[in-house]
């Protein structure tokens, strides 16, 4: 066990002295951070604000006054009055020794290069080689720490015999490489995996000048059960570890810092570029939100969404049975000629909850204002079950990220935090560290309920009711309970009893719930019981979705009955998605705004897309949108910042580049187009000026600090509770999927997210199949609703008994594989009884 | 599988520590005594039965040296080649061991018999050499004391 | 000289049974303390008697044991050091598998000194014989109400298990010996916080030697005058020397602290094997700096020892004659530090392989000029920056061994040949 780094909060300030100068710093920081804090640079590669001391690389000894020897900075603690030397001539003798040391093992045969000076301007091509021999040859040139360090500390010479390991490279795992030759063996990667992100994937392996690292029996990470989150890669101070895709792009330009464009969390990333290309992206230090970590899809997806061969950046009418690239001006006439004159109900808008803040205000204003109609919805809705009126005021509570690091108890609903929201099960884990108690109340098991001090393993559908118990129990005490309030839930009285004691004396209690767990909670009993706990002291909460900007789509009037503000719409002959799904309505023209919720053209006369990638079926108009790296822009996130999406392509229009736009521009060109009044915006920052004047409480330029809405809407009658199964059916769970954004599930083009196959298949327990007979892999046959589904079974170990679970995209664009499916994805939270049987394939 | 005998043993190894955790060398011996080796599967079983995940046994099975994560020999000869082992012969009687039975340091027989190891200090420096086979010390060796050992194993 | 009193009962036969404890006045030490005295009293006498720890760092007893924080609510943990992995050290086997309870009289009187209800002896993997014969012991001493519950009616819990290590060197060192028997790769904790205070699962911890916990009952029954007067000031009682190498009589002597080395190797061990020249004697494990035939008047407590410029360590004394290899044994011992290096911190990791394979090519005849001078720039590259003293174990023989016989070390690299007959066979 070694000691945990030390977060002094509201620590006493106490006066030190640095190389003999004066300096104060928080008491119980560690000498280096003391030394970081008042800008002294010690130098380390083993050491990480996030991860215990380790004191592997021996680079931050320093002396102290008083102490025996060569204390390390990263393990001692500061003390009042203490006199701290930082660099002597011993100290850089010895720091420039062990250096050598590292290099003897480390290919640097740049080092002694006597070219080196001349290499960085004409040796542009080699780097690309399959095996790094020095810096010129290595992916991190320019970016390693140990490079720096090398340099700082003028070390030029290896007096020891080199060696060279010999590993092989492994290159077999998506998103990251491997090279264990260049590995300096400081441990932060592993440290990083078992402390910070609980994940148990890395370890030193042998021992001595043997040690190596990688996960257990020499296994691939996606088979010792990688998350991806790609955090190993970020702290790894030389070339050992790098991100596949960026590999030999070598130093950035630039970084420009934004909000992750993949869900409601709104992460802060670090965009990297390159020649005015986004090369890669990195986390940012923001302790309000992530703190320097991200998830697979933050950390490694955005260069490919963004970048993909097949997007789509020119505008695009269909003339006959053909499809023509044309000019802005074209496009836009040919969709404004379709959108004039138009009766209601002859149009719907459906928009993505991917889109910013700017581009959902601007096109409601354009459906209202320009077509005189409330026909705009979109799949957020699906996101926010119970109704805008529930989730307005679900946004009215104390919603927060940041909260779950400090808490004192955490009930976590329906969450694994390993490829979605990992950034909620790092706080929780931080929680933990500190001694929280944590209950999970899940149907599956997940990476969340194998650390739980409780885990509530309720049936399927059940976690909502279960809550609700909880709840009611935790403010009548045992006493007061109603003694089966959670019958039929599948959880035993008295663990429900020994979960509610645990965290009843708690004084900070978080509440996280996943959509997953949202999406089957056809009562609202999720939201009823959050909406109890209102009234409970230091309690916070975090109602999840993967949608972006849902929040922002709900606020800003992207859903038809509710204007900017939760102002209530006029209902007059306003179509919606629901209605065309279920054949209620057909409207004339359907617009598609990065959305693409159908596997077929829907039976409209014209449809148009807007989007940055096509949708799945044929339409009449494509209207190439910008990327959320080509345009600026603001994302609210769940707990109401508004937070900036930084550009950090700035494409001129080309044969290669296109001519894409951003959304609310398009919006206001065709407004033009139409020669309509209103629409006309210089930038994305008039368009937030303008909101702010629309919608009280909105900013008028980017601001991070969380908002609480101010509810106007009424809560709508909910629907009947979920019931428990019948005993001899299974339950279908149709969980939404993560791996969307806008009308493209990024599984199609991510090609690593494709290989870990996450989403994909029906998924039963591997007991549930053994008691059908069949292997994972072989197809089986769900019936429901009297029509029979075939699909590919997939062994899960997490899911429920006697369930089988499907993801639900929000978006088919490249899924095409998934069509036969349709039927099994539901939206309405309820929960069917399925059977299912199976046949072995041949 | 894990037989139930074995379960026992390891629920009183339990017994003994207020962490599970710390069953975990004495678990793996046990293991390794029963099934010659430390395989990933039994690392897996290891795994659930300390209630961690495989990579926390793994790394423990790679650190210790009497922990064998290969397949080894019906016997394991370790042969000591530290200082006082040297000092007085030790150097020979692993020369004898290697020309007799014509393998080196980490290889097994043809016939799954013998594995050869050199091992660092086996604490028996004032009975040198030393040849460890399996758990038992043989000590004081000769190429003649050595030669009547093999025999009697083979 | 010789004085047997950890040792008075070995060579007898059935020695490592109860019976044969008892009938030489075992268990009245733990009955009398349990009966007689207040753990306060016990650590009291341990550290009158001058007890110095017999691992190899020569800590007072009764100072480490005093470091135990009071009062913090929380259990108090005992480990036996049993790891006995120095190269030339083979005395805590001896106790262990002959009388192994003194041993554990020795741990139980600790135990009730400190306050601990829990300890583990963490014996090395490779001693599976003596794990046998402490296991035996441990039964038999809770069968006879010695152990376990309500020690011999005092209403003291004394509980004692026997943990098993895998073959790690480094397991010796206090921090990767709790590491270790907390079931994790035994790499060494940051210090502080020490042992004392933060130490197996969290808790207060004493790790202490299987010979230093030896000597207690005897410190207890006799009184820690008479412990302190066996040997000099500040060096008080007996203490096992393990002989090794090139002596007549090698094996396991019991001596006063203070005997002059000529005395144990001439008198106890017979002297040098066949006649031979002394050429060099490492005093206390192969740990510590080698010294020269000039050397062996040397009398061995801490001070004297450490006057001469090594150690008195683990009393594990290896000898060398005149045919020996100064080379060849660096290289050796060099090895054996490379192989057990954890693998942690880049000195030790990346130093020791270095000098055993520099040590390696001069000993083969392929020295060059410079080296001798790179191993003594890798020695202080290693030493005192190392996370645990296995750094500075590894530095200290290597450079001993090149200060005290130069003039071998050059002749190698400039001849491409040994300048001693041999010596290894």
């Amino acid at each position: 066990m070694s000691p945990k780094p030390i977060r002094a909060k509201n620590a006493r300030t106490i006066a030190i002295q640095l190389d003999h100068r004066a300096a104060s710093c928080p008491e119980g920081v560690t000498v280096l951070r003391a030394a970081e804090l008042n800008g002294v640079f010690i130098p380390s590669l083993c050491s990480h604000k996030d991860l215990s001391p380790f004191g592997g690389c021996r680079l931050c000894m320093v002396e102290i006054d008083g102490m025996r020897g060569y204390p390390l900075a990263c393990s001692t603690v500061v003390q009042d009055g203490m006199s701290v030397l930082t660099e002597t001539t011993a100290i850089r003798e010895m720091r420039r020794d062990i250096l050598e040391l590292m290099l003897s093992e480390h290919p640097s045969s740049c080092l002694i290069c006597t070219e080196q000076a001349e290499c960085r301007e004409n040796q542009y091509t080699i780097r690309k080689s399959g095996v790094s021999t020095g810096c010129r040859t290595c992916p991190k040139d320019g970016q390693c720490e140990l490079q720096s360090l090398v340099e700082k500390l003028g070390v030029s010479e290896i007096r020891h015999p080199v060696y060279y390991r010999g590993y092989e490279a492994e290159h077999d795992d998506p998103f990251f490489d491997r090279d264990y030759n260049l590995c300096i063996l400081c441990g932060r990667c592993v440290r990083m995996c078992q402390e910070v992100r609980g994940a148990s994937v890395l370890a030193f392996m042998n021992r001595g000048p043997k040690t190596q690292i990688g996960p257990a029996f020499g296994r691939s990470h996606v088979e010792a059960g990688c998350e991806f989150c790609g955090a190993c890669v970020s702290v790894c101070p030389t070339g050992a570890l790098v991100d596949k895709a960026s590999k030999w792009d070598g130093k950035p330009d630039g970084a420009e810092i934004s909000t992750c464009p993949f869900c409601a969390l709104g992460c802060q990333v670090e965009l990297h570029h390159k020649n005015g290309r986004l090369s890669k992206v990195h986390p940012h230090l923001d302790h309000e939100i992530n703190d320097g970590q991200l998830c697979v899809r933050g950390r490694f997806c955005l260069p490919e969404t963004t970048h993909h061969h097949e997007r789509a950046r020119k505008p695009v009418l269909k003339r006959g049975r053909y499809f023509r690239e044309v000019d802005w001006p074209e496009a836009l006439e040919d969709v404004a000629s379709r959108l004039r004159g138009l009766e209601a109900g002859d149009f719907l808008m459906l928009i993505s909850p991917d889109l910013t803040n700017e581009s959902l205000y601007t096109a409601q204003k354009f459906v209202r204002s320009v077509l005189r109609t409330n026909s705009i919805d979109s799949t957020a809705r699906w996101a926010l079950p119970g109704g805008t009126g529930v989730w307005s005021r679900l946004f009215s509570l104390p919603i927060s990220i940041e909260a779950l690091a400090h808490a004192d108890a955490i009930i976590a609903v329906g969450l694994d935090s390993r490829f979605y929201f990992s950034v909620a099960g790092v706080q929780i884990r931080r929680a933990l560290r500190e001694g929280a108690v944590l209950v999970t109340i899940d149907s599956r098991d997940s990476n969340l309920a194998r650390v739980a001090d409780h885990w509530l393993r309720s049936a399927p559908g059940m976690e909502g009711r279960v809550l609700r118990a909880m709840v009611e129990r935790l403010f009548s005490g045992d006493a007061g309970a109603a003694p089966h309030a959670a019958a039929g839930c599948g959880i035993e009285e008295v663990s429900l009893a020994k979960a509610v004691r645990s965290i009843a004396s708690c004084r900070s209690l978080a509440v996280v719930v996943s959509p997953s767990a949202f999406a089957v909670d056809p009562g609202g009993e999720l939201a009823e019981a959050l909406f109890r706990l209102e009234g409970r002291e230091q309690t916070t909460f975090l109602p999840l979705m993967h949608g972006t900007n849902t929040r922002g789509a709900l606020e800003l009037g992207a859903l038809g009955e509710l204007l900017p503000g939760f102002e209530k719409a006029d209902d007059a002959a306003r179509v919606s998605l629901a209605d065309v799904l279920e054949g209620r309505a057909r409207p004339k023209v359907l617009y598609l705004v990065g959305e693409a919720p159908f596997f077929e053209r829907p039976p409209c006369e014209y449809v148009i897309a807007q989007d940055i990638y096509l949708p799945p079926f044929e339409v009449d108009a494509f209207l190439p949108a910008a990327s959320f790296v080509e345009a600026e822009g603001t994302l609210t996130n769940v707990e109401g910042r508004v937070q900036r999406s930084a550009a950090v392509e700035h494409l001129p229009d080309g044969a290669r580049t296109g001519r894409v736009r951003p959304d609310w521009m398009i919006f206001s060109m065709l407004a033009e187009t139409l020669s309509a009044d209103g629409l006309h915006f210089a930038n994305a920052g008039e368009v937030l000026c303008e909101i702010s004047r629309r919608v009280a409480g909105f900013p008028a330029s980017g601001d991070r600090r969380p908002r609480r809405t101010s509810p106007t809407v009424d809560i709508l009658p909910r629907g009947a509770g979920a019931h428990p199964p019948a005993d001899s059916a299974r339950r279908l769970i149709a969980e939404p999927g993560g791996f969307r954004h806008r009308g493209i599930d990024l599984s199609h083009v991510v090609e690593g997210l494709s290989e870990l196959r996450l989403e994909e298949g029906l998924r039963l327990h591997p007991d549930d199949l053994e008691e059908l007979g069949v292997k994972d892999g072989d197809r089986i046959v769900v019936h429901v609703d009297g029509m029979n589904v075939t699909g590919t079974a997939r062994a899960d170990a997490d899911c429920a008994p006697r369930s089988v679970t499907v993801h639900r995209p929000h978006a088919y664009g490249g899924l095409a594989h998934r069509q036969g499916l349709q039927c099994l994805y539901r939206f309405d939270g309820r929960l069917l009884n399925v059977t299912v049987s199976g046949h072995r394939n041949s | 599988m894990i037989s139930d005998a074995t379960r026992a043993r390891i629920n009183e190894l339990f017994e003994r520590y207020p962490d599970r955790r710390s069953a975990m060398i004495p678990l793996l011996l046990l293991l390794q005594e029963e099934r010659g080796w430390l395989s990933p599967e039994t690392m897996r079983e290891a795994g659930e039965v300390l209630d961690l995940p495989p990579v926390r046994i793994y790394e423990v099975a790679t650190f210790y040296t009497m922990l064998r994560t290969r397949p080894c020999g019906k016997y394991l000869l370790q042969v000591c080649r530290n200082l006082s082992c040297s000092l007085v012969g030790g150097e020979g009687v692993l020369r004898h061991i290697e020309k007799r039975l014509g393998i080196h340091d980490g290889q097994t027989t043809p016939d799954g018999c013998f594995t050869l190891m050199t091992v660092e200090c086996l604490g028996s420096c004032g009975t040198g050499p030393v040849v460890q086979v399996n758990g038992d010390y043989h000590e004081n060796l000769d190429v003649a004391k050595l030669d009547k050992l093999l025999d009697s194993l083979t | 000289m010789e004085e047997r009193v950890l040792t008075r009962n070995i060579g007898r036969p059935g020695s490592e049974t109860l019976k044969a404890y008892r009938d030489s006045g075992g268990y009245t030490a733990l009955s009398r303390a349990l009966k007689e005295m207040s753990p306060e009293d016990v650590a009291e006498r341990v550290t009158r008697s001058g007890l110095r720890g017999r691992g190899g760092a020569g800590f007072p007893t009764g100072k480490k044991w005093s470091f135990i924080p009071k009062g913090t609510g929380k259990q108090i943990y005992l480990c036996v050091n049993a790891d006995e992995s120095e190269p030339g050290t083979f005395k805590d086997r001896l106790l262990i598998e002959k009388d192994p309870h003194m041993v554990v009289e020795g741990t139980a009187l600790a135990a009730y000194a400190i306050g601990c209800r829990r300890a583990y002896i963490y014996i090395r993997g490779e001693f599976v014989h003596g794990a046998r014969v402490l296991e035996g012991a441990l039964r038999e001493a809770r069968a006879a109400g010695f152990l376990g519950r309500d020690v011999l009616g005092s209403g003291v819990d004394i509980e004692i298990h026997v943990h098993r290590g895998a073959g790690a060197y480094i397991c010796g060192e206090e921090t990767a010996l709790i590491e270790s028997l907390e079931g994790k790769r035994g790499h060494p904790r940051l210090k502080p916080p020490f042992p004392a205070v933060v130490g197996l699962y969290g808790c207060p911890t004493v790790v202490n030697n299987v010979e230093t916990l030896a000597c207690v009952p005897h410190i207890i029954e006799r009184g820690p005058e008479w412990f302190a007067s066996l040997g000099p000031p500040n060096n008080g009682g007996t203490k096992l020397f393990s002989v090794s190498g090139h002596v007549s009589r090698p094996g396991v002597y019991e001596v006063r602290m203070g005997t002059p080395l000529r005395a144990l190797l001439d008198e106890q061990c017979g002297g040098v094997a066949g006649g031979r020249r002394l050429k060099a004697v490492i005093p206390g494990g192969s740990s510590v700096p080698v010294l020269t035939a000039d050397d062996i008047d040397v009398a061995l407590d801490f001070e004297s020892v450490a006057a001469k410029g090594s150690m008195l360590g683990s009393g594990g004394v290896i000898v060398m004659d005149e045919r020996t290899c100064m080379v060849k044994a660096g290289a050796v011992v060099a090895r054996f530090y490379a192989h057990e290096s954890c693998g942690q911190c880049t000195p030790c990791r990346e130093g020791t392989p270095w000098m055993e394979r520099v040590l390696w090519r001069i000993e083969r005849g392929e020295g060059q000029s410079g080296d001798l001078e790179l191993l003594l720039s890798m020695c202080v590259n290693i030493f005192g920056r190392c996370l645990c003293p296995l750094g500075d174990a590894a530095a200290m023989p290597v450079r001993s061994y090149i200060q005290r016989f130069r003039d071998e070390f050059e002749y190698h690299i400039r001849e491409r040949r040994c300048l001693a007959a041999g010596g290894f066979s």
